[in-house]
């Protein structure tokens, strides 16, 4: 069976939707298309049944651009990489395109075993990244001073606030700040440990839980100023409770390096893929990359 | 056939789990079915501790085939 490679491009949608309930069982979210049809840039590389014209292959990506200081870094973030199964002697092909990108840093953050395989072999840099949660509960002084921002009219502090496909992209003016605080916050299906315990009594109690959607762990996958972070997590976290109803902050450990241990807990650790190309990455500590989690593995 | 066709046969014919009489010069992906992408790494990974030599992620680009992946190991052990 013979395929053609090519570029994904918008109205594809339909097919890889068709493709990922043939090989998964399931199609993605409506975030994952919300995404496919708001990014302009590369969307990834399709294989098509040159018979017939039917995609049978797709290795995703989502294309971003981010500050890291003084440079503006292009992360190609490839997810999904699936084939059906009488076309994966053509799988590598997908990939093949990504070798080629020299104008940004290839990245995958979901690779399972197998393709966890093939992108070490083909010197993908392997990246642990530990996580803390961050501890509830709210401290009494960050209250206040969320009560006394709340005077200072909050509104007129948020330049930006919305919620493009999955998560939350936030920039804030807090008065604090002579820079704007710009964030990514994305929910991970974790429940903080009070969210859990409120629902053991609530079980032991009514037989149900109490919490089931909201006050999930939300995970950082970005901010532009770690220090700023630092500064004003106290209150933010305040703020992301009251107003987002996220029950706790997931952070990667050298965001969190400069925080009290007391208010952290170890969590879990991320496996990152990252191919540098022709990009030094010596000073890069925390990959500033927008994550698409799907929540289904690849195959 | 040469040394070198003969070893990569051999290779070939362990790595994808085939008779060494189905590999032939224009061999690929296409018509070998467990050439998939784990397939692709375990035959490079087998050339490679075989002949000890290593391939930029470059040079996979080009090995699509038997005898195109028997003109890189050529270059490679002239090199």
């Amino acid at each position: 069976m013979s395929v053609v490679l090519r570029k994904v491009e918008h109205s594809d949608l339909e097919h890889i939707q068709k493709l990922f309930k043939e090989v998964y069982g399931q199609t993605p979210t409506k975030g994952f298309s919300a995404a496919f049809l708001a990014h302009n840039d590369l969307l990834g590389y399709c294989l098509e049944d040159s018979e017939n014209g039917f995609i049978v292959g797709y290795f995703g990506c989502f294309t971003y651009w981010r500050e890291y200081g003084e440079r503006s870094l292009k992360f190609y973030n490839t997810h999904s990489w699936i084939v059906k199964q009488d076309y994966r002697n053509h799988s590598m092909k997908l990939l093949m395109p990504y070798l080629k990108l020299k104008d940004g840093l290839v990245t995958n953050f979901s690779a399972n075993r197998k393709v966890a395989q093939v992108l070490e072999k083909l010197k993908f840099e392997k990246r642990e990244i530990r996580n803390y949660i961050l501890k509830i509960p709210l401290s009494i002084s960050s209250i206040f001073k969320q009560m006394r921002l709340k005077e200072q009219d909050l509104n007129d502090s948020i330049l930006e606030a919305h919620q493009p496909c999955v998560g939350l992209c936030l920039s804030l003016q807090m008065p604090a700040l002579d820079k704007a605080l710009k964030m990514i916050l994305k929910p991970i299906d974790r429940k903080p440990i009070w969210v859990q315990t409120i629902n053991k009594f609530s079980q032991f109690l009514f037989r149900k839980p109490l919490i089931t959607s909201s006050y999930l762990l939300w995970k950082l996958h970005y901010v532009n100023q770690v220090e700023l972070l630092n500064r004003q997590l106290e209150i933010l976290k305040t703020y992301l409770f009251l107003h987002y109803k996220i029950g706790g902050l997931v952070l990667p450990s050298n965001i969190g390096k400069e925080l009290d241990a007391r208010n952290l807990n170890y969590s879990h650790s991320d496996t990152i893929f990252i191919k540098a190309n022709e990009i030094s990455l010596t000073e890069l500590d925390y990959l500033f990359s927008e994550v698409f989690y799907l929540n289904i593995a690849d195959k | 056939m040469t040394k070198l066709e003969e070893k990569l046969t051999q290779i070939m014919s362990l790595v994808f789990e085939i008779p060494e009489d189905r590999i032939k010069e224009d061999s690929s992906p296409d018509d070998i079915e467990n050439w998939d992408s784990i397939g692709a790494i375990n035959l490079i990974t087998a050339i490679e501790e075989e002949f000890d030599i290593e391939f930029d992620d470059e040079d996979l680009l080009e090995m699509l085939n038997f005898q195109l992946i028997k003109l890189k190991v050529k270059e490679k052990l002239n090199a």
